[in-house]
């Protein structure tokens, strides 16, 4: 490896280790998350309850137009293709300055069944020591339980091994983390409640 | 601490009040068919709260457009409407301005119906000011603005160099952008007015000069060009970094709207307030200025004389208060003689010229009785030109006295807008 790179990683990897110590901290009570992590892999689970109009959390899973709001590492959205109930698009991922990955996924949306499931297409990282990701997949749903109306986030993804793959791994349970609550607070800002009473 | 200190000390000055208090009293029936009784004229303001995207600057009050909401609203509104019409007791609409939020989200979805229903039961001596967005001014949906009595036609542009653009997430490029505003300038509208901001992050100097040529080129009738705004409840506003000084700020934002002025003087407009240029000849699009109006839908806010007064901005509590037979106002404020004069002149500054005789007129006060020394004050550094009757801001004088307006009103507007946002039916908010 290039040595001005070497030290770049370094630098990350002491950055991460002293920049993360709040993520195993557990979040508000409304959102309940958990993690389940192998030396390559990782699954996130996270819900949260709320009272908006289900159709408009589902538009803001589907809409790529609602993601920068969600996720202000990703710096660029790009839509691929697009049907009624789907589309593919393309994300780049910048994280302290020098890593970036760029992905491809395709989504669908099943609007009877209140989920819109997602999976990875393509990752490209700039940075050859950073983990692939080899796959990933998940779904947002969101489920009435008893009176209750819960939102769901879930996502799994496979990474290469390399020396920085726990490292990295911790970076995305954080990412998770964040993307969560603000998909809580940005549904409860942008969302009418429910339910809307009929005229 | 001392920018808050200074802040309330002028405030006091002016509004002899020790703090101003918004609180959830709801204006009576009889109190409105009062105020309105001794009023001979109003504005009407119509707010549309949905966005198909939520720009990460705007600090209006608006939500995701969904379909069967919108649909809640329509009726919501025609009830509201409903419920003013004998209070209004005829007097005439001199002006109807339709904000948002994105009204053109509503065409074809009831945005006809709330309109005929106004022009069907209120005295209606005006067109309607409308804005809109550009991605949805297709030629067949100018069509349908023309045809439901839209005149005046704002469109949110907001930057002319695609790097801005994608600062601001507006989905569209400069090259779409302008084939749109010729497009809307071809129509048949009597003022199309585009919205551009300026100072915004990294801009040059050199960019605004584009930008104003630009509008020029394209023929629109005017120009409303603000300085970029952070309110800190908006995703920008949480983003970007701290601007630097205060009084850097205003004189960067001075070298920028200098570069406009110069633009626009020299290509036959006029400023029509303190940021909107206007063609010479052009009856002006405007917003904000009616002395006195009412407004409808959710958050939409009233201002009667000694009262003003504001809905709830949650949009589905005001469908549910008023589909409930209950006051859709979350907040209001008796305003006293003094706060009233200050909102006055607040309001004829923006415009940057007024009469005094219309004060004595509203007040029954001479004006230089009240205001008489400032104005003296103001014009030896050449801010403005007190004449007999009539006041004239000079440019410097409309950007420097409007900056320091901004000092309080921003700060207001934050608080209350803030709040609003976060409580539906806030208890009270202090300033």
């Amino acid at each position: 490896m290039h040595q001005k790179n070497y030290k770049i990683l370094l630098l990350f990897t002491w950055l991460i280790i002293m920049g993360q110590p709040a993520i195993f901290a557990s979040g508000p009570d409304d959102i309940q998350y958990k993690f389940t992590q192998t030396d390559s892999t990782l699954s996130f689970y996270g819900s949260f309850k709320t009272n908006k109009n289900p159709g408009c959390l589902l538009e803001i899973f589907l809409n790529y137009n609602h993601i920068k709001a969600l996720a202000p590492d990703i710096m660029e959205v790009q839509l691929i293709d697009q049907g009624n109930n789907w589309n593919r698009i393309e994300y780049k991922f910048q994280k302290f300055i020098f890593f970036e990955n760029i992905s491809v996924w395709h989504r669908e949306l099943d609007r009877e069944k209140q989920r819109l499931d997602f999976n990875l297409v393509s990752s490209v990282n700039n940075q050859v020591a950073m983990p692939k990701m080899i796959a990933s997949s998940g779904f947002y749903h969101v489920k009435k339980q008893g009176v209750d109306l819960i939102v769901e986030y879930y996502q799994q993804c496979q990474l290469t091994k390399s020396i920085i793959t726990n490292l990295y791994l911790k970076i995305l349970r954080n990412e998770a983390i964040h993307f969560i609550k603000k998909l809580s607070e940005y549904s409860d800002t942008n969302c009418s409640d429910m339910p809307v009473i009929d005229n | 601490m001392v920018s808050g200190f200074l802040r309330k000390k002028i405030s006091r000055h002016f509004t002899k009040q020790n703090e101003i208090i918004f609180n959830n009293n709801t204006p009576s029936n009889n109190l409105l068919v009062k105020n309105f009784s001794d009023i001979n004229e109003l504005g009407l303001y119509l707010h549309i709260p949905f966005c198909t995207r939520i720009c990460p600057y705007c600090p209006y009050n608006k939500e995701i457009f969904r379909e069967d909401v919108c649909r809640n609203y329509v009726q919501t509104v025609l009830k509201e409407i409903d419920y003013y019409i004998p209070v209004l007791q005829n007097k005439p609409v001199t002006s109807f301005y339709i904000g948002g939020g994105t009204p053109t989200t509503m065409l074809g979805k009831g945005i006809e119906t709330i309109i005929n229903h106004i022009y069907k039961h209120l005295n209606m001596n005006c067109f309607v000011h409308m804005e809109s967005h550009p991605n949805h001014l297709t030629f067949d949906n100018l069509g349908i603005i023309e045809s439901i009595g839209v005149k005046y036609l704002s469109i949110g542009v907001e930057a002319l160099q695609d790097r801005h653009l994608k600062t601001l997430e507006r989905p569209y490029t400069v090259k779409d952008v302008k084939k749109i505003i010729e497009r809307a300038v071809g129509r048949n509208f009597d003022c199309v007015n585009i919205d551009l901001i300026f100072d915004l992050p990294q801009q040059t100097e050199a960019e605004i000069e584009q930008a104003g040529k630009d509008i020029v080129k394209l023929g629109v009738h005017q120009a409303a060009t603000y300085p970029f705004f952070r309110f800190p409840y908006t995703r920008l506003g949480k983003e970007l970094p701290k601007e630097g000084n205060v009084i850097g700020t205003m004189f960067r934002r001075r070298r920028l709207l200098q570069i406009l002025e110069d633009i626009f003087y020299d290509s036959n407009y006029y400023r029509s307030s303190v940021w909107a240029f206007t063609k010479k000849g052009i009856d002006k699009y405007c917003s904000v200025t009616v002395p006195l109006y009412l407004g409808l839908g959710a958050s939409g806010s009233s201002y009667l004389r000694d009262i003003f007064y504001v809905n709830t901005f949650n949009v589905s509590e005001y469908i549910k208060a008023i589909n409930e037979e209950k006051s859709p106002v979350a907040l209001s404020i008796e305003l006293s003689e003094d706060m009233q004069m200050a909102g006055w002149l607040y309001w004829r500054i923006y415009e940057t010229q007024f009469k005094k005789s219309d004060f004595q007129q509203r007040f029954n006060k001479a004006f230089d009785e009240k205001y008489g020394s400032y104005m003296k004050i103001l014009s030896l550094p050449g801010y403005l030109k007190n004449g007999k009757d009539q006041i004239r801001l000079t440019d410097k004088g409309a950007y420097w006295i409007h900056a320091f307006e901004d000092y309080f009103s921003i700060n207001y507007i934050n608080k209350l807008w803030g709040t609003s946002r976060n409580n539906p039916w806030p208890e009270k908010v202090i300033f």
